[in-house]
């Protein structure tokens, strides 16, 4: 495989809209970044973000260049590097919020839960290409596949990311092939867990239900209902323990999340203080490094994960849709570009990659709207995290590969 | 437009519409497309309600907590005398703490910074700052000492602004003045009787603080509050200093000479009522008000009462005057002790018989026995209507806090009572009363109002506030205090009782008063004695009333001796400082 800046005829394919929204939304970042930490400590957080710029356009054209073909043949090593990577957080890894996440290596210190979703998507895409979806053993292979890292993460643990895997996981799951009723039946267990925590009697009206859907459905070997039955019973009934087994700031978000002025001046102050900013930036927002509720500093680590009540104060309803709509852009694109990659593994890399970004913004911007509870996402291409950035340049380099490269080139 | 021609699926469904494969993946990106933009709806619909619904609501939830209502209602005005000098200033103060959440440096360095700026022992400091808890580090610095503890620039060490009251007289007025608690409200005196005057309106600053409650600072070295004028005006008093300051000294004189409780000494206008002195002895410096006896803190002129004995005498006789039972010329047959009933009452310096004396006559020796019979020469009711016209057995609504109303007995009077009544005993009275009652006395008639505050000034030191004197109520006839001024004079001519009370150079015209003083549970009397002398002068055109007052004194009883002497000493200053012109028909014959 040629390295595209050797093919010139390559580049015809490179997806410029795409990449413009991608820096539009750097350009976002930067402002935002510099107008929470504009005169405080934090200020060499921007300085650093903007030191990152030209090293983040540049991997996106250096991994367009570089192509897919050689993920395809190293699936398997990078899996495998993947799982030590988690497992070394684990064992020697730096903490931070009561969770492992970091690890240094040659002096930098980075999150590999960032690049193991990238890695899950690279190895997602190899094994639903080369398996058969619709048979048993496909699917165990696949559930394998994601469970090993995704049990890692949750180890660590990061609720957060172990949620984007599931993600990851149920979008590349579908765009391979399979039914919306096979992926029910796939989470029916996590659903049975969550209409149990609802009440007893939701649960068994659950249950009941879903006895009929296994009836009706009886395409299956008669071991497939049966399992799955059984599968919902057990994980219903340990919904105690699983909630026993998360961190109290873990049960906290969520039940935060259920109630925010529960606890206003604790779990619930980022999401209530979030929605103030958002909120009082009203229609046209109260303009770049003049929002009040910013620039007195009401939300802690405003630049990171919360990043989108900056947009929302200060740029207003219309600085958040025009950011909304960069991102339709980037997800439009990276849809269109799945669509018409060359062959099924990259059009199941570009799925992945678009399911990663979609999930992300949505739990992100849900999560500074109220909407979500409060899992550490960031927001591509916003969030401040030289990782998540890094992250976010490669998948659009991804895209941009595979764009370059696609079935039909149009002269 | 390359989005539109670059798009493969537009030339494939033309091409190949049957496909099955086909189909299914289109079907499966508009399903996909479907529930992104279905979720993209909710993202945006929660947005507009954020933003655009309930903006108005969460901009006021966000105006609310980022800021801070500071009252300023604690600024009080200063309190100057009727020349302007001051009697109660508020100083600017700041305060220092530490705010231990803030403060990371060591506490020993920072402690070794601080010692030699506050004055404060530096190891004391280094226990404050090494501690868990918020601490004050020193209280009261002047602005000076403030500054350069704010350019030290130690993060958790802050700084508070407070007034503090500050009284540069010392004891001058203390009692009267009174002062103001930790809150900076009045407690005592004028302070906390004309509290509300004194306060203002409240008034308030909203102020920026960040999500730590930090002030938003305009510039990294201002303080907000240096922006608000500390000063909010001043109350100005009627009370001018240097006679209070002669009232007092020459009344603490006399309390040692004496060794009296108490001393009173009032000096008013009698024209308006205006207050020129009221100086009560012991008193207290408000500056310290902790070290003071609540006893110094009472208003002992306003708040106790006394029977006033003798100089009850002239207004039993401006009554009987008024109402025509007796004119100048009327003599009374006084022998040395009136039986009245199963009682007799005497006189404390009786001739050798009986003597025949006109109204003159017995306030010159103040004859109890003359004075009762001039007061039964009145039914006892249309005396009583007189004694309260004339400010007796009811506040004088100066508005001084704790005024007492003294005790004028009910109707009916028995006959002894009457008679004791009519020369100053079995009533009791309050100094402030005598003093208010006198200026009918001096001013041809009228009942004044005793007036204490003068006016209030802005901080610019305009007038936006008069406080004119209440009208004046008839209740004499002048004819009444023409006639009553001669008797008033002849008690400081030679062999009056009052004769240590003349001023040189004028006519003085005064009575003296020595009461018994009754013991507290009202059985009987006790040894002591209350010693007044109330007089005003010059005669002919009255400038001042003074009321002077003694208080059990030990070493002297009769007023004659002890309080008289207080009336010419103040009576002489005071004339000077009001700059007074003497009498003039004393100008060519200055000894007599």
């Amino acid at each position: 495989m040629a390295i595209g800046t050797a093919n010139p005829r390559l580049w015809r394919q490179f997806d410029w809209v795409m990449f413009l929204a991608a820096v539009a939304l750097l350009g976002f970042s930067l402002a935002c970044i510099d107008s929470v930490t504009h005169n405080t400590a934090l200020h060499r957080d921007f300085t650093q973000q903007l030191e990152m710029v030209i090293p983040a356009l540049g991997t996106i054209l250096l991994v367009a260049a570089y192509g897919y073909e050689w993920l395809r043949s190293s699936a398997k090593y990078i899996y495998i590097v993947n799982i030590v990577a988690l497992a070394a957080v684990i064992v020697v890894g730096h903490s931070a919020l009561g969770a492992q996440r970091w690890i240094s290596l040659a002096g930098f210190r980075f999150q590999p839960s960032e690049f193991a979703k990238l890695a899950l998507i690279v190895t997602l895409a190899k094994v639903l290409s080369d398996k058969n979806v619709h048979a048993p053993d496909g699917v165990i292979t696949v559930l394998a596949t994601v469970a090993v890292p995704a049990i890692l993460i949750f180890k660590q643990p990061d609720l957060g990311t172990a949620l984007v895997y599931g993600a990851i996981a149920l979008g590349m799951l579908y765009w391979a092939g399979l039914s919306p009723a096979a992926i029910f039946n796939m989470l029916s267990p996590v659903v049975s867990m969550i209409v149990f925590a609802l009440g007893l009697w939701w649960w068994i009206a659950y249950m009941f239900g879903l006895a009929v859907f296994l009836l009706w459905s009886r395409r299956h070997h008669w071991l497939v209902p049966i399992s799955l039955g059984g599968l919902n019973l057990l994980t219903g009934i340990a919904t105690h323990k699983v909630w026993g087994m998360l961190k109290p700031y873990q049960k906290q978000r969520i039940l935060t999340f259920l109630n925010p002025n529960s606890d206003p001046l604790g779990a619930g102050y980022h999401v209530i203080q979030s929605k103030i900013a958002i909120g009082s930036g009203g229609l046209l927002g109260e303009g770049l490094f003049h929002g009040t509720q910013t620039q007195l500093h009401f939300i802690p680590e405003q630049h990171t994960d919360f990043i989108f009540s900056v947009v929302g104060e200060e740029l207003g309803f219309i600085g958040a849709i025009v950011l909304l709509a960069l991102y339709a852009i980037l997800i439009g694109r990276g849809i269109v570009i799945a669509n018409r990659a060359k062959d099924p593994f990259a059009s199941l890399l570009a799925i992945g990659v678009v399911t990663m970004l979609l999930f992300h913004v949505f739990v992100n911007v849900g999560m500074a709207t109220g909407l979500m509870p409060v899992v550490g996402i960031p927001l591509p291409l916003m969030s401040f995290g030289r990782t998540s950035l890094l992250t976010d340049v490669i998948a659009i380099g991804l895209l941009e590969a595979i764009a370059m490269r696609q079935k039909k080139l149009m002269f | 437009m390359r989005v539109s021609t670059d798009r493969p699926g537009v030339s494939g469904r033309a091409r190949k519409p049957r496909d099955p494969a086909e189909r299914r993946i289109r079907s499966r990106i508009r399903l996909l497309r479907g529930w992104i933009l279905l979720a993209a709806l909710g993202l945006i619909a929660r947005l507009a309600y954020l933003q655009i619904w309930d903006s108005p609501h969460l901009s006021a939830v966000a105006r609310q907590q980022r800021t801070r209502i500071l009252n300023l209602a604690s600024l009080r005005k200063d309190i100057l005398d009727r020349n302007g000098a001051q009697l109660a200033v508020s100083e600017e103060a700041w305060s220092v703490y530490v705010q231990p959440q803030d403060f990371k440096g060591d506490p020993a360095q920072a402690a070794a910074r601080l010692a030699p700026l506050l004055g404060v022992d530096e190891t004391k400091l280094e226990q404050a700052l090494a501690g868990h808890h918020w601490a004050w580090l020193a209280r009261e610095e002047d602005r000076a000492t403030a500054k350069q503890v704010r350019a030290l620039k130690i993060p958790g060490i802050g700084l508070l602004e407070e007034t503090k009251r500050v009284y540069p007289k010392d004891e001058t007025a203390g009692t009267l003045i009174g002062f103001v608690g930790v809150d900076n409200r009045g407690l005592a005196g004028i302070e906390h009787d004309f509290n509300a005057l004194i306060m203002g309106p409240p008034r308030q600053l909203a102020i920026q603080v960040d999500a730590k409650g930090n002030e938003i600072l305009r510039d990294a070295h201002e303080n907000p509050l240096d922006a608000v004028e500390t000063s909010s005006g001043a109350v100005q008093l009627t009370i001018d200093q240097a006679i209070q300051h002669v009232a007092e000294s020459r009344l603490a004189e006399a309390i040692q000479t004496f060794d009296a409780a108490h001393g009173v000494v009032i000096v008013m206008n009698p024209w308006n009522g205006d207050v020129l002195a009221f100086a009560t002895l012991p008193t207290y410096d408000p500056n310290h008000p902790d070290l003071a006896s609540p006893s110094v803190i009472t208003n002992w002129g306003i708040s106790k009462v006394f029977e006033p004995g003798s100089v009850m005498k002239p207004f039993t006789i401006a009554a009987a005057l008024q109402v025509g039972t007796i004119t100048p010329q009327t003599v009374f047959t006084c022998p040395p002790r009136l039986q009245i009933g199963d009682r007799s009452i005497g006189d404390h310096d009786p001739g050798p018989g009986i003597r025949h004396l006109i109204p003159a006559q017995i306030l010159k020796v103040s004859s109890n026995v003359g004075a009762s019979q001039i007061g039964r020469s009145m039914p006892d009711s249309v005396q009583r209507a007189f004694f309260i016209k004339f400010g007796f057995g009811r506040t004088t609504q100066s508005g001084l806090g704790g005024e007492s109303r003294g005790i004028l007995p009910p109707l009916p009077w028995r006959p002894i009572r009457h008679a004791t009544i009519s020369y100053g005993q079995g009533i009791s009275v309050t100094a402030l009363q005598l003093a208010t009652a006198e200026c009918a006395l001096a001013n041809g008639g009228y009942a004044v109002r005793p007036r204490l505050i003068e006016r209030i000034l802005d901080a610019s030191g305009k007038v936006v506030q008069t406080f004119p004197p209440a009208p004046m109520r008839r209740v004499v006839s002048t004819r009444v205090t023409q006639e009553l001024l001669p008797m008033l004079e002849g008690v400081t001519d030679p062999g009056g009782t009052g004769t240590a009370a003349r001023v040189p150079g004028y006519h003085v015209a005064g009575k003296t008063g020595t009461a018994q003083k009754a013991w507290p549970d009202g059985r009987g009397y006790s040894p002591d004695v209350v010693s007044t002398f109330l007089g005003f002068v010059p005669a002919e055109k009255p400038r001042i009333v003074i009321l002077a007052t003694l208080d059990a004194p030990q070493k002297a009883h009769f007023a004659s001796e002890t309080t008289a002497p207080i009336f010419r000493d103040v009576a002489a200053a005071t004339l000077r400082i009001l700059g007074s012109e003497p009498s003039p028909t004393l100008e060519a014959s200055p000894s007599v």
